[in-house]
Protein backbone atom coordinates (compact mmCIF):
# COMPACT_ATOMS: atom_id res chain seq x y z
CA UNK A 1 0.00 0.00 0.00
CA UNK A 2 2.52 2.22 1.13
CA UNK A 3 4.40 1.52 -2.42
CA UNK A 4 2.15 3.07 -4.37
CA UNK A 5 1.24 6.34 -1.97
CA UNK A 6 5.20 6.49 -2.42
CA UNK A 7 5.44 6.26 -6.16
CA UNK A 8 2.54 8.74 -6.50
CA UNK A 9 4.49 11.00 -4.08
CA UNK A 10 7.89 10.90 -5.88
CA UNK A 11 6.16 11.43 -9.18
CA UNK A 12 4.66 14.39 -7.70
CA UNK A 13 7.84 15.76 -6.44
CA UNK A 14 9.24 15.37 -10.15
CA UNK A 15 6.17 17.06 -11.82
CA UNK A 16 6.64 21.20 -12.27
CA UNK A 17 6.59 23.45 -15.34
CA UNK A 18 9.60 24.39 -16.73
CA UNK A 19 11.17 28.03 -16.72
CA UNK A 20 10.05 28.27 -20.29
CA UNK A 21 6.37 27.03 -19.71
CA UNK A 22 5.79 29.00 -17.00
CA UNK A 23 7.01 31.97 -18.42
CA UNK A 24 4.89 31.05 -21.53
CA UNK A 25 1.56 30.63 -19.24
CA UNK A 26 2.30 33.82 -17.51
CA UNK A 27 2.58 35.90 -20.70
CA UNK A 28 -0.65 34.76 -22.24
CA UNK A 29 -2.26 35.79 -18.41
CA UNK A 30 -0.60 39.24 -19.06
CA UNK A 31 -2.42 39.11 -22.12
CA UNK A 32 -5.36 38.71 -20.75
CA UNK A 33 -5.24 40.79 -17.95
CA UNK A 34 -4.58 43.89 -20.46
CA UNK A 35 -7.37 42.97 -22.63
CA UNK A 36 -9.80 42.28 -18.97
CA UNK A 37 -8.54 45.11 -17.29
CA UNK A 38 -10.07 45.95 -13.40
CA UNK A 39 -13.39 47.51 -13.31
CA UNK A 40 -13.39 50.83 -12.36
CA UNK A 41 -16.32 51.09 -10.37
CA UNK A 42 -14.78 48.89 -7.56
CA UNK A 43 -11.92 50.12 -6.67
CA UNK A 44 -12.36 51.87 -3.14
CA UNK A 45 -13.78 48.29 -2.23
CA UNK A 46 -10.32 46.54 -2.91
CA UNK A 47 -7.42 46.67 -0.57
CA UNK A 48 -4.75 44.78 0.93
CA UNK A 49 -5.80 42.00 2.76
CA UNK A 50 -6.33 42.89 5.89
CA UNK A 51 -5.19 41.44 8.80
CA UNK A 52 -8.61 41.95 10.60
CA UNK A 53 -10.67 39.82 8.54
CA UNK A 54 -12.11 36.86 10.29
CA UNK A 55 -11.87 34.93 6.83
CA UNK A 56 -7.91 34.86 7.04
CA UNK A 57 -7.07 31.63 9.39
CA UNK A 58 -3.37 32.84 10.32
CA UNK A 59 -4.21 35.73 11.19
CA UNK A 60 -4.32 35.85 15.06
CA UNK A 61 -2.30 39.02 15.84
CA UNK A 62 -5.13 41.30 14.10
CA UNK A 63 -8.38 39.68 15.78
CA UNK A 64 -5.75 39.88 19.35
CA UNK A 65 -5.64 43.62 18.81
CA UNK A 66 -9.02 44.30 17.66
CA UNK A 67 -10.40 42.44 20.94
CA UNK A 68 -8.26 44.29 23.13
CA UNK A 69 -9.22 47.24 21.63
CA UNK A 70 -12.96 46.25 21.95
CA UNK A 71 -12.21 45.52 25.51
CA UNK A 72 -11.28 48.99 26.18
CA UNK A 73 -12.93 51.02 24.62
CA UNK A 74 -16.06 48.75 25.93
CA UNK A 75 -14.87 49.60 28.97
CA UNK A 76 -14.55 53.29 28.55
CA UNK A 77 -18.46 53.38 27.48
CA UNK A 78 -19.31 51.41 30.55
CA UNK A 79 -17.38 53.91 33.38
CA UNK A 80 -18.80 56.58 31.49
CA UNK A 81 -22.62 55.18 31.57
CA UNK A 82 -22.40 55.06 35.11
CA UNK A 83 -23.61 58.49 35.86
CA UNK A 84 -26.50 58.23 33.00
CA UNK A 85 -30.25 58.70 33.77
CA UNK A 86 -33.19 57.86 32.43
CA UNK A 87 -33.14 59.76 28.99
CA UNK A 88 -29.75 59.46 28.45
CA UNK A 89 -28.04 57.73 25.35
CA UNK A 90 -25.78 55.53 27.18
CA UNK A 91 -28.49 55.28 29.86
CA UNK A 92 -29.12 51.03 28.18
CA UNK A 93 -25.60 50.74 28.70
CA UNK A 94 -25.26 51.38 32.43
CA UNK A 95 -28.70 48.96 33.12
CA UNK A 96 -28.08 46.29 30.59
CA UNK A 97 -24.53 45.90 30.37
CA UNK A 98 -22.94 46.98 33.37
CA UNK A 99 -25.45 45.68 35.77
CA UNK A 100 -25.97 42.79 34.11
CA UNK A 101 -22.19 42.11 34.18
CA UNK A 102 -21.81 42.61 37.63
CA UNK A 103 -25.12 40.98 38.55
CA UNK A 104 -24.14 38.06 37.02
CA UNK A 105 -21.06 37.46 39.87
CA UNK A 106 -23.96 36.91 42.53
CA UNK A 107 -24.71 33.72 42.85
CA UNK A 108 -26.18 32.99 45.69
CA UNK A 109 -29.98 34.31 45.89
CA UNK A 110 -28.25 36.20 49.09
CA UNK A 111 -25.75 37.66 47.18
CA UNK A 112 -29.11 38.44 44.41
CA UNK A 113 -31.00 39.44 46.95
CA UNK A 114 -27.96 42.17 48.18
CA UNK A 115 -27.26 42.99 44.49
CA UNK A 116 -30.61 43.59 43.75
CA UNK A 117 -30.97 46.35 46.82
CA UNK A 118 -28.07 47.87 45.55
CA UNK A 119 -30.37 48.15 42.05
CA UNK A 120 -32.81 49.71 43.96
CA UNK A 121 -30.35 51.98 45.56
CA UNK A 122 -28.93 53.16 41.93
CA UNK A 123 -32.84 53.81 40.71
CA UNK A 124 -32.84 56.02 43.52
CA UNK A 125 -30.25 57.95 42.69
CA UNK A 126 -31.40 58.18 39.11
CA UNK A 127 -34.97 59.89 40.67
CA UNK A 128 -32.86 62.08 42.76
CA UNK A 129 -30.71 63.34 39.97
CA UNK A 130 -33.67 63.94 37.85
CA UNK A 131 -35.48 65.74 40.68
CA UNK A 132 -32.34 67.82 40.87
CA UNK A 133 -32.45 69.42 37.17
CA UNK A 134 -35.52 71.13 36.81
CA UNK A 135 -35.24 71.53 33.53
CA UNK A 136 -35.45 67.66 32.28
CA UNK A 137 -38.82 66.77 30.50
CA UNK A 138 -41.52 65.06 33.24
CA UNK A 139 -42.02 62.12 31.53
CA UNK A 140 -38.40 60.88 32.61
CA UNK A 141 -38.97 61.61 35.98
CA UNK A 142 -41.82 59.04 35.70
CA UNK A 143 -39.90 56.74 33.64
CA UNK A 144 -37.28 56.92 36.60
CA UNK A 145 -39.98 56.12 39.35
CA UNK A 146 -41.72 53.36 37.40
CA UNK A 147 -37.54 51.95 37.06
CA UNK A 148 -37.35 52.53 40.89
CA UNK A 149 -41.05 50.71 41.59
CA UNK A 150 -40.13 47.80 39.48
CA UNK A 151 -36.76 47.52 41.30
CA UNK A 152 -38.27 47.59 44.56
CA UNK A 153 -40.64 44.89 44.03
CA UNK A 154 -37.72 42.71 43.11
CA UNK A 155 -36.34 43.44 46.65
CA UNK A 156 -39.80 42.51 48.13
CA UNK A 157 -40.45 39.13 46.29
CA UNK A 158 -36.81 38.11 46.97
CA UNK A 159 -37.74 38.97 50.51
CA UNK A 160 -40.93 37.05 50.23
CA UNK A 161 -39.14 34.17 48.87
CA UNK A 162 -36.68 34.07 51.81
CA UNK A 163 -39.76 33.91 54.42
CA UNK A 164 -41.13 31.75 52.78
CA UNK A 165 -38.34 29.46 52.99
CA UNK A 166 -38.36 30.01 56.23
CA UNK A 167 -34.37 31.81 55.76
CA UNK A 168 -35.19 34.31 58.40
CA UNK A 169 -31.58 35.86 58.32
CA UNK A 170 -31.40 36.32 54.43
CA UNK A 171 -35.00 37.76 55.20
CA UNK A 172 -34.84 40.06 58.10
CA UNK A 173 -31.07 41.38 56.44
CA UNK A 174 -32.70 42.15 53.14
CA UNK A 175 -35.42 43.77 54.65
CA UNK A 176 -32.61 46.47 56.71
CA UNK A 177 -31.39 47.15 53.88
CA UNK A 178 -33.49 48.09 51.88
CA UNK A 179 -35.39 50.12 54.72
CA UNK A 180 -31.41 51.64 55.18
CA UNK A 181 -31.28 52.20 51.57
CA UNK A 182 -34.69 54.31 51.28
CA UNK A 183 -34.16 56.34 54.61
CA UNK A 184 -30.83 57.66 53.63
CA UNK A 185 -32.75 58.19 50.34
CA UNK A 186 -35.35 59.93 51.59
CA UNK A 187 -32.96 62.45 53.42
CA UNK A 188 -31.87 63.99 50.16
CA UNK A 189 -35.17 64.33 48.99
CA UNK A 190 -36.58 65.68 51.86
CA UNK A 191 -33.45 68.80 51.88
CA UNK A 192 -34.02 69.37 48.38
CA UNK A 193 -37.72 69.44 48.54
CA UNK A 194 -37.21 71.87 51.64
CA UNK A 195 -37.12 75.86 50.97
CA UNK A 196 -33.71 76.11 51.72
CA UNK A 197 -30.74 75.72 49.12
CA UNK A 198 -28.71 72.82 50.00
CA UNK A 199 -25.89 71.21 48.81
CA UNK A 200 -26.45 67.10 48.19
CA UNK A 201 -23.67 64.53 47.49
CA UNK A 202 -24.17 61.84 45.45
CA UNK A 203 -24.07 58.07 46.66
CA UNK A 204 -22.30 56.82 43.55
CA UNK A 205 -19.99 54.15 44.81
CA UNK A 206 -17.13 55.31 43.35
CA UNK A 207 -16.60 58.72 44.14
CA UNK A 208 -18.27 61.33 46.35
CA UNK A 209 -19.34 64.23 44.10
CA UNK A 210 -20.89 67.14 45.66
CA UNK A 211 -23.88 68.70 43.92
CA UNK A 212 -25.01 72.66 44.64
CA UNK A 213 -28.15 73.12 43.98
CA UNK A 214 -28.57 77.04 43.09
CA UNK A 215 -31.97 77.35 44.66
CA UNK A 216 -34.52 75.20 45.93
CA UNK A 217 -36.03 72.81 43.71
CA UNK A 218 -39.23 72.59 45.75
CA UNK A 219 -41.96 72.03 43.43
CA UNK A 220 -44.72 69.96 43.03
CA UNK A 221 -43.14 67.11 40.86
CA UNK A 222 -40.58 66.65 43.16
CA UNK A 223 -43.06 66.42 46.36
CA UNK A 224 -44.67 63.34 44.78
CA UNK A 225 -41.47 61.82 44.83
CA UNK A 226 -40.74 62.31 48.31
CA UNK A 227 -44.54 61.19 49.26
CA UNK A 228 -43.83 57.96 47.21
CA UNK A 229 -40.49 57.54 48.89
CA UNK A 230 -41.75 58.10 52.13
CA UNK A 231 -44.24 55.38 51.61
CA UNK A 232 -42.39 53.02 50.37
CA UNK A 233 -39.64 53.50 53.07
CA UNK A 234 -42.58 53.10 55.59
CA UNK A 235 -43.60 49.58 54.12
CA UNK A 236 -39.75 48.36 54.21
CA UNK A 237 -39.24 49.35 57.86
CA UNK A 238 -42.74 48.00 58.45
CA UNK A 239 -41.32 44.56 56.75
CA UNK A 240 -38.46 44.43 58.49
CA UNK A 241 -39.56 44.69 61.80
CA UNK A 242 -42.57 42.12 61.31
CA UNK A 243 -39.61 39.88 59.61
CA UNK A 244 -37.34 40.91 62.38
CA UNK A 245 -40.36 39.98 65.21
CA UNK A 246 -40.81 36.39 63.32
CA UNK A 247 -37.49 35.42 63.10
CA UNK A 248 -36.36 35.98 66.66
CA UNK A 249 -38.51 33.40 68.59
CA UNK A 250 -36.39 31.16 66.37
CA UNK A 251 -33.43 32.79 67.69
CA UNK A 252 -34.42 32.10 71.40
CA UNK A 253 -34.36 28.35 70.45
CA UNK A 254 -30.61 28.60 69.36
CA UNK A 255 -27.36 29.18 71.66
CA UNK A 256 -25.11 29.08 69.22
CA UNK A 257 -26.84 31.08 66.60
CA UNK A 258 -23.96 32.95 64.18
CA UNK A 259 -23.17 36.31 63.68
CA UNK A 260 -25.83 38.96 64.70
CA UNK A 261 -27.89 40.90 62.08
CA UNK A 262 -26.72 44.55 61.16
CA UNK A 263 -29.62 46.85 62.45
CA UNK A 264 -30.86 49.47 60.34
CA UNK A 265 -28.08 52.12 60.30
CA UNK A 266 -30.49 55.11 60.29
CA UNK A 267 -32.85 55.72 62.96
CA UNK A 268 -35.63 57.93 63.45
CA UNK A 269 -34.14 60.61 66.16
CA UNK A 270 -37.35 60.19 67.57
CA UNK A 271 -36.78 56.18 68.28
CA UNK A 272 -33.57 57.26 69.80
CA UNK A 273 -35.22 59.49 72.42
CA UNK A 274 -37.52 56.37 73.71
CA UNK A 275 -34.65 54.43 74.59
CA UNK A 276 -35.22 53.88 78.38
CA UNK A 277 -33.36 54.40 80.73
CA UNK A 278 -32.40 50.97 82.01
CA UNK A 279 -30.66 49.76 78.45
CA UNK A 280 -28.56 52.72 79.47
CA UNK A 281 -26.40 50.23 81.45
CA UNK A 282 -26.17 48.21 78.61
CA UNK A 283 -26.72 50.33 75.80
CA UNK A 284 -23.76 52.72 74.80
CA UNK A 285 -24.19 56.18 73.59
CA UNK A 286 -25.09 56.68 69.79
CA UNK A 287 -21.57 57.96 68.88
CA UNK A 288 -19.81 54.59 70.41
CA UNK A 289 -22.76 52.64 68.77
CA UNK A 290 -21.13 54.06 65.45
CA UNK A 291 -17.69 53.35 66.52
CA UNK A 292 -19.31 49.17 67.78
CA UNK A 293 -20.92 48.93 64.10
CA UNK A 294 -18.07 49.75 61.92
CA UNK A 295 -15.99 47.11 64.34
CA UNK A 296 -18.55 44.29 64.37
CA UNK A 297 -18.62 44.49 60.18
CA UNK A 298 -14.68 43.94 60.00
CA UNK A 299 -14.59 41.58 62.98
CA UNK A 300 -17.85 39.68 62.46
CA UNK A 301 -15.67 36.63 62.49
CA UNK A 302 -14.45 36.79 65.43
CA UNK A 303 -17.72 37.24 67.46
CA UNK A 304 -19.29 33.96 67.25
CA UNK A 305 -17.76 32.73 69.85
CA UNK A 306 -18.14 35.32 71.91
CA UNK A 307 -21.72 35.47 71.85
CA UNK A 308 -22.04 32.08 72.34
CA UNK A 309 -20.10 32.00 75.82
CA UNK A 310 -22.67 33.78 77.47
CA UNK A 311 -26.18 32.29 76.63
CA UNK A 312 -27.58 33.39 79.87
CA UNK A 313 -27.42 37.13 79.40
CA UNK A 314 -28.77 36.76 75.94
CA UNK A 315 -31.97 35.17 77.43
CA UNK A 316 -32.06 38.35 80.15
CA UNK A 317 -31.33 40.76 76.93
CA UNK A 318 -33.64 38.81 74.70
CA UNK A 319 -36.85 40.11 76.50
CA UNK A 320 -35.52 43.76 76.49
CA UNK A 321 -35.83 43.41 72.47
CA UNK A 322 -39.14 44.57 72.39
CA UNK A 323 -38.13 47.77 73.68
CA UNK A 324 -35.29 48.99 71.25
CA UNK A 325 -33.77 47.69 67.78
CA UNK A 326 -30.22 47.84 69.25
CA UNK A 327 -30.37 44.38 70.56
CA UNK A 328 -27.31 43.65 68.97
CA UNK A 329 -25.06 46.50 70.12
CA UNK A 330 -26.13 45.18 73.63
CA UNK A 331 -24.45 41.97 73.50
CA UNK A 332 -21.55 43.17 72.57
CA UNK A 333 -22.04 45.89 74.94
CA UNK A 334 -22.70 43.36 77.93
CA UNK A 335 -19.62 41.40 76.55
CA UNK A 336 -17.48 44.63 76.88
CA UNK A 337 -18.44 44.96 80.12
CA UNK B 1 -3.16 52.88 -8.30
CA UNK B 2 -5.44 50.43 -7.34
CA UNK B 3 -5.00 48.62 -10.60
CA UNK B 4 -1.63 48.09 -9.58
CA UNK B 5 -2.46 46.08 -6.21
CA UNK B 6 -4.61 43.32 -8.21
CA UNK B 7 -2.23 42.80 -10.73
CA UNK B 8 0.59 42.70 -8.44
CA UNK B 9 -1.42 40.24 -5.90
CA UNK B 10 -2.72 38.15 -8.92
CA UNK B 11 0.80 37.82 -10.48
CA UNK B 12 2.09 37.16 -6.87
CA UNK B 13 -0.50 34.14 -6.69
CA UNK B 14 0.54 32.78 -10.12
CA UNK B 15 4.17 32.89 -8.99
CA UNK B 16 3.34 30.87 -5.85
CA UNK B 17 0.63 28.83 -7.33
CA UNK B 18 1.39 27.68 -10.99
CA UNK B 19 3.07 24.56 -10.65
CA UNK B 20 0.97 23.09 -7.49
CA UNK B 21 -2.61 24.14 -9.82
CA UNK B 22 -0.53 22.27 -12.68
CA UNK B 23 1.07 19.43 -10.55
CA UNK B 24 -2.70 18.99 -9.77
CA UNK B 25 -4.23 19.29 -12.93
CA UNK B 26 -1.51 16.23 -14.22
CA UNK B 27 -2.50 13.60 -11.69
CA UNK B 28 -6.04 14.27 -12.60
CA UNK B 29 -6.46 14.11 -16.15
CA UNK B 30 -2.68 12.29 -16.92
CA UNK B 31 -2.28 14.21 -19.89
CA UNK B 32 0.87 17.32 -19.79
CA UNK B 33 -0.36 18.95 -22.26
CA UNK B 34 -4.06 19.17 -20.77
CA UNK B 35 -3.10 19.64 -17.55
CA UNK B 36 -1.26 22.76 -19.02
CA UNK B 37 -4.73 24.03 -20.79
CA UNK B 38 -6.42 23.35 -17.33
CA UNK B 39 -4.11 25.22 -15.19
CA UNK B 40 -4.06 28.52 -17.31
CA UNK B 41 -8.04 28.17 -17.41
CA UNK B 42 -7.77 28.32 -13.45
CA UNK B 43 -5.57 31.45 -13.68
CA UNK B 44 -7.57 33.12 -16.33
CA UNK B 45 -10.96 32.48 -14.39
CA UNK B 46 -9.59 33.43 -10.96
CA UNK B 47 -8.35 36.99 -13.03
CA UNK B 48 -11.66 37.47 -14.11
CA UNK B 49 -12.97 37.12 -10.28
CA UNK B 50 -10.24 39.21 -9.46
CA UNK B 51 -10.99 42.04 -12.40
CA UNK B 52 -14.59 42.41 -10.74
CA UNK B 53 -13.01 44.01 -7.53
CA UNK B 54 -14.36 40.73 -5.41
CA UNK B 55 -12.00 39.88 -2.66
CA UNK B 56 -10.57 36.11 -2.44
CA UNK B 57 -9.50 35.46 1.05
CA UNK B 58 -8.10 32.08 0.51
CA UNK B 59 -6.29 32.02 -2.88
CA UNK B 60 -5.19 27.94 -2.29
CA UNK B 61 -8.30 26.69 -1.66
CA UNK B 62 -9.85 29.15 -3.96
CA UNK B 63 -7.38 27.89 -6.96
CA UNK B 64 -8.06 24.60 -6.08
CA UNK B 65 -11.97 25.14 -6.39
CA UNK B 66 -11.63 26.43 -9.94
CA UNK B 67 -9.34 23.75 -11.14
CA UNK B 68 -11.41 21.00 -9.59
CA UNK B 69 -14.29 22.24 -11.35
CA UNK B 70 -12.45 22.88 -14.96
CA UNK B 71 -11.27 19.22 -14.10
CA UNK B 72 -14.67 18.23 -13.42
CA UNK B 73 -15.75 19.42 -16.78
CA UNK B 74 -13.18 18.04 -18.81
CA UNK B 75 -14.17 14.69 -17.44
CA UNK B 76 -18.10 14.85 -18.93
CA UNK B 77 -16.60 16.17 -21.99
CA UNK B 78 -14.45 13.21 -22.01
CA UNK B 79 -17.15 10.71 -20.65
CA UNK B 80 -19.23 12.29 -23.75
CA UNK B 81 -16.56 11.87 -26.38
CA UNK B 82 -15.47 8.27 -25.43
CA UNK B 83 -17.72 6.01 -23.99
CA UNK B 84 -16.42 2.93 -24.82
CA UNK B 85 -12.61 3.88 -23.56
CA UNK B 86 -13.81 4.52 -20.55
CA UNK B 87 -15.69 0.78 -20.09
CA UNK B 88 -12.23 -0.71 -20.94
CA UNK B 89 -10.38 0.95 -18.32
CA UNK B 90 -12.46 0.46 -15.31
CA UNK B 91 -12.96 -3.20 -16.01
CA UNK B 92 -11.21 -5.86 -14.29
CA UNK B 93 -8.58 -6.44 -17.67
CA UNK B 94 -6.66 -3.41 -18.13
CA UNK B 95 -7.03 -2.47 -21.79
CA UNK B 96 -4.73 -3.40 -24.15
CA UNK B 97 -4.19 0.74 -25.10
CA UNK B 98 -3.36 1.02 -21.42
CA UNK B 99 -0.64 -1.44 -21.25
CA UNK B 100 0.98 -0.28 -23.74
CA UNK B 101 1.23 2.86 -22.10
CA UNK B 102 2.91 1.62 -19.44
CA UNK B 103 5.10 -1.17 -20.67
CA UNK B 104 6.69 1.99 -23.04
CA UNK B 105 6.32 4.61 -20.33
CA UNK B 106 8.87 5.57 -17.00
CA UNK B 107 7.72 4.41 -13.70
CA UNK B 108 5.94 7.82 -13.41
CA UNK B 109 3.58 7.70 -16.58
CA UNK B 110 2.53 3.99 -14.73
CA UNK B 111 1.34 5.73 -12.09
CA UNK B 112 -0.38 8.23 -14.01
CA UNK B 113 -1.84 5.50 -16.02
CA UNK B 114 -2.49 4.15 -12.95
CA UNK B 115 -4.34 6.98 -11.44
CA UNK B 116 -6.23 7.07 -14.91
CA UNK B 117 -7.88 3.90 -14.10
CA UNK B 118 -10.02 5.01 -10.72
CA UNK B 119 -13.26 6.00 -10.66
CA UNK B 120 -13.14 10.10 -10.78
CA UNK B 121 -13.91 10.81 -7.35
CA UNK B 122 -11.34 8.30 -5.44
CA UNK B 123 -8.89 10.17 -7.99
CA UNK B 124 -9.94 13.47 -6.74
CA UNK B 125 -9.44 12.88 -2.98
CA UNK B 126 -6.35 10.47 -3.82
CA UNK B 127 -4.57 13.52 -5.60
CA UNK B 128 -5.84 15.43 -3.41
CA UNK B 129 -4.19 14.07 -0.34
CA UNK B 130 -1.34 12.70 -1.29
CA UNK B 131 0.26 15.05 -4.41
CA UNK B 132 -1.39 18.31 -3.38
CA UNK B 133 -1.06 17.46 0.62
CA UNK B 134 -4.30 18.52 1.33
CA UNK B 135 -5.69 17.69 4.38
CA UNK B 136 -8.93 15.93 4.98
CA UNK B 137 -10.76 18.36 6.34
CA UNK B 138 -9.54 21.02 3.68
CA UNK B 139 -10.61 18.48 0.74
CA UNK B 140 -13.85 17.90 2.58
CA UNK B 141 -14.66 21.73 2.11
CA UNK B 142 -13.33 21.60 -1.42
CA UNK B 143 -15.79 18.98 -2.34
CA UNK B 144 -18.36 19.71 -0.38
CA UNK B 145 -18.56 15.96 1.34
CA UNK B 146 -18.11 15.24 4.94
CA UNK B 147 -14.67 14.06 5.88
CA UNK B 148 -15.82 10.71 6.58
CA UNK B 149 -16.53 10.30 2.85
CA UNK B 150 -13.09 11.73 1.45
CA UNK B 151 -11.51 8.79 4.19
CA UNK B 152 -13.21 6.32 2.06
CA UNK B 153 -12.66 7.15 -1.02
CA UNK B 154 -9.23 7.90 -0.24
CA UNK B 155 -8.69 4.25 0.94
CA UNK B 156 -10.71 2.83 -1.82
CA UNK B 157 -8.88 4.50 -3.82
CA UNK B 158 -5.28 2.38 -2.79
CA UNK B 159 -6.70 -0.30 -2.44
CA UNK B 160 -8.08 -0.21 -6.33
CA UNK B 161 -4.66 0.69 -7.21
CA UNK B 162 -3.02 -1.80 -5.13
CA UNK B 163 -5.10 -4.39 -7.29
CA UNK B 164 -4.68 -2.58 -10.35
CA UNK B 165 -0.87 -2.93 -10.11
CA UNK B 166 -1.23 -6.70 -9.09
CA UNK B 167 -3.39 -7.40 -12.08
CA UNK B 168 -1.27 -5.34 -14.33
CA UNK B 169 1.98 -7.36 -12.72
CA UNK B 170 0.06 -10.63 -13.67
CA UNK B 171 -0.77 -9.63 -17.34
CA UNK B 172 3.11 -9.08 -17.54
Amino acid sequence: MENIIKQIKKGAKHTRLSVAEKTEMKSALVRHMKANPVSGELFFARSIPSPFSINNFRNKKGISILVIIGLLMGGTVSFAAENTVPGDALFPVKVYVNESVRGAVAVTPKAKADWEVKLVERRLEEVEKIAMAPDAPPDIQQVAEKNLERYAERVKNRIEKFDEDEDGDDAVETASRLSKVYNSHEQVLLDMNSNVAFVATSTSTTTITPVVAKSSLKNEKNSTTLKKVQVARGEAEKKHKELKEKYRKDKDNESEKDSPKISPKTLDKSENAKTPVEDNKYTPKIERVEEIRSTVTTTKETAPPRVSETPELKEEEYQKRDETSREDNKEYAGDAD
Amino acid sequence: MKTNAVEQEFLRAYDQFADAIFRHCVFRVSDREKAKDLAQGTFVRVWDYMSQGKEIDNMRAFLYRIANNLIIDEYRKKKDESLDRMRDEEGFDIGTESMRDIETKDEHAQTLALLECLPDKYREALVMRHVDGLSVKDIAHLTHETENVISVRIHRAIEKLKALSENHGKHN
